[in-house]
């Protein structure tokens, strides 16, 4: 019989410091558990890192317009001067990490015809009523238009 | 309706990977293992010599069953977050009790039906060390008296029908993780009922395994009537649950609206599994039909294959539940393929560590509770009192 009262108490006594932990654990808050086990692991925040600085810890990709001036001076003016006022970007591909890295180009009629085709609610661009056969079918927009000034004359 | 086919939703994935086929496998097995212990503790005395064994082969599967959960877990330091935060209206909160549960009860059977052990290993053992664990385990009690004993053997009697509802409560994680998918291939009602028959069978496949692997390490002799009786029951639990699993794909295959996706999935994405669950079954109801008339090593041989073979299609059952489910898409007109990653938290070696830790985890338990009584004790250092210096092989 006496093993049987000792073996309870022990069940018993587990169950109190378990619950016991429980309702402590739950009273101390969010900043004892899960907070200290999560500064243990180095993580922050709800679900892991918090997010912002998440974010701060990507390298930036898109570097403005103003980034591209400080060398193609030329390019810069040109485009200021027509229509467009693109960022160099919107064609060129993000800057980001660009001296050493080369810059690529969207040039494809296509891409092009994304604006200046007739779509539904953009009235106000420059339409190509006949894109379908409009210039060389074959050839990028660019080789007649100057793509940082595209207006003839 | 079939006009579109291979159609899937743009954020349709595999999100539950082979780790989650694990846990229910893991669990599953848990069921079939108690199942078997009560059967032996209230019906059939004949399973006697294979007790404690079961207890010591099933604490291991307990223990293991949380691996696949924490290592699945994003930030596996919040685990105890659960159990801090009770929640009655979520299924999976109401585990962590059902476990806990499982666990107590079966440390408590464990610790009376060992009890008689311990006091003896207390008193001869000669590593001071594994003494000292027998001492702490008695809990200051030595008293092996015939009456105490008859205490134990009825309080393991209501411990082990606590823990009999806790571990088939336990298995509803098994279907939980279909049913929560609520894709209409799984969203049937026989699918608790043929997901804890296939769990019953896994169980006494292990037990069989286990017996006939730990009679050899010991080196004694398996008993014939053990492994025909569990033999026996894992017949029929394979049976119904290898019926109601086929009853289930040929009915849908049969219903009109889901056809597609099952017929389709299942002769292509899910082909192995298939097969391994139509002809494993098959081969393992033969064999388990014919091999009750052989005698000696060849019995053994062919119940070793058997036990082997209905732990690999309980297994290949649970992938289709968990995997085969994710993969039909919501649309019901296309479907994903999914092939686990061989390293990381949720490859292959993962899944593999964590169904191999039990056995590890077995060997340390049978260390310090040896599940058979050994015929000649360890020399004693002391002089054995009066009353204890009984031949444990007597009992058996």
């Amino acid at each position: 019989m006496k093993h049987v009262v000792r073996a309870l108490a022990l069940f018993i006594l587990i169950l109190v410091v378990f619950i016991g932990g429980i309702f402590v654990l739950n009273s101390l808050g969010e900043e004892i558990y899960p907070g200290y086990a999560d500064r243990l692991m180095g993580v922050s925040g709800h679900y892991g890192m918090d997010r912002n600085q998440k974010e701060l810890l990507k390298e930036p990709k898109y570097t403005g317009k103003e980034y591209c001036r400080e060398c193609h001076q030329k390019e810069y003016e040109l485009s200021e001067k027509g229509g467009h006022k693109f960022d160099c970007e919107t064609c060129h591909g993000y800057g980001g990490g660009h001296p050493p890295k080369d810059m690529g180009v969207e040039n494809t009629r296509e891409f092009c015809l994304n604006c200046h085709k007739p779509v539904l609610g953009r009235s106000d661009y420059r339409l190509l009523e006949d894109w379908e056969s409009h210039g060389y079918l074959d050839r990028p927009c660019t080789v007649c238009h100057d793509p940082h000034y595209p207006w003839f004359g | 309706m079939h006009a579109i086919e291979g159609y899937v939703y743009p954020n349709h994935e595999v999100f539950w990977g082979v780790l989650i086929v694990v846990y229910p496998y893991l669990v599953s097995i848990i069921t079939g293992m108690v199942t078997i212990y009560a059967i032996s503790e209230f019906w059939r005395k004949d399973l006697k010599d294979a007790e404690k064994l079961i207890l010591v082969a099933t604490l291991p599967f307990v223990l293991s069953a949380l691996l696949p959960l924490l290592l699945d877990l994003g930030q596996p330091q919040r685990a105890f977050e659960i159990y801090v935060t009770p929640n009655f209206s979520s299924v999976m909160a109401v585990f962590g009790i059902v476990y806990l549960t499982e666990l107590f009860t079966l440390l408590g059977e464990m610790w009376f039906s060992f009890r008689r052990d311990i006091v003896i290993y207390a008193k001869n053992e000669g590593n001071s060390i594994k003494r000292l664990v027998y001492r702490l385990l008695t809990l200051g009690v030595y008293d092996i008296s015939e009456k105490s004993l008859k205490l134990d053997h009825r309080i393991i009697k209501v411990l082990t029908f606590i823990e009999l509802i806790a571990a088939w409560c336990l298995s509803y994680v098994s279907f939980l993780f279909g049913v929560v998918k609520s894709n209409p291939w799984w969203n049937t009602t026989i699918l608790p009922v043929s997901f804890v028959f296939g769990g019953l069978a896994a169980g006494s496949a292990l037990v069989i395994l286990v017996y006939i692997i730990a009679c050899k390490i010991y080196r004694r002799e398996a008993r014939e009537k053990v492994v025909d009786t569990i033999a026996y029951y894992l017949f029929f639990f394979l049976l119904a649950a290898f019926g109601l699993e086929m009853i289930n794909t040929i009915l849908y295959a049969y219903k009109e609206d889901v056809a597609w996706a099952v017929i389709k999935i299942t002769a292509s994405e899910l082909v192995i599994p298939q097969m391994i669950v139509v002809i494993g079954s098959m081969e393992a109801l033969l064999f388990l039909r014919f091999g009750r008339n052989l005698r000696g090593t060849a019995k053994q041989a062919i119940y070793t294959i058997v036990a082997i073979s209905v732990l690999i299609v309980v297994f290949a059952m649970r992938w289709n539940m968990v995997i085969g489910a994710q993969l039909v898409d919501y649309s019901l007109r296309g479907f994903i393929g999914y092939s686990p990653p061989l390293f990381g938290k949720e490859g292959l070696l993962a899944a593999i560590g964590v169904l191999l830790a039990p056995f590890a985890i077995m060997a340390i338990v049978a260390y310090f509770l040896p599940p058979f009584p050994e015929r000649k004790m360890a020399p004693s250092v002391t002089q054995p009192e009066k009353h204890i210096s009984v031949d444990l092989a007597e009992r058996v």
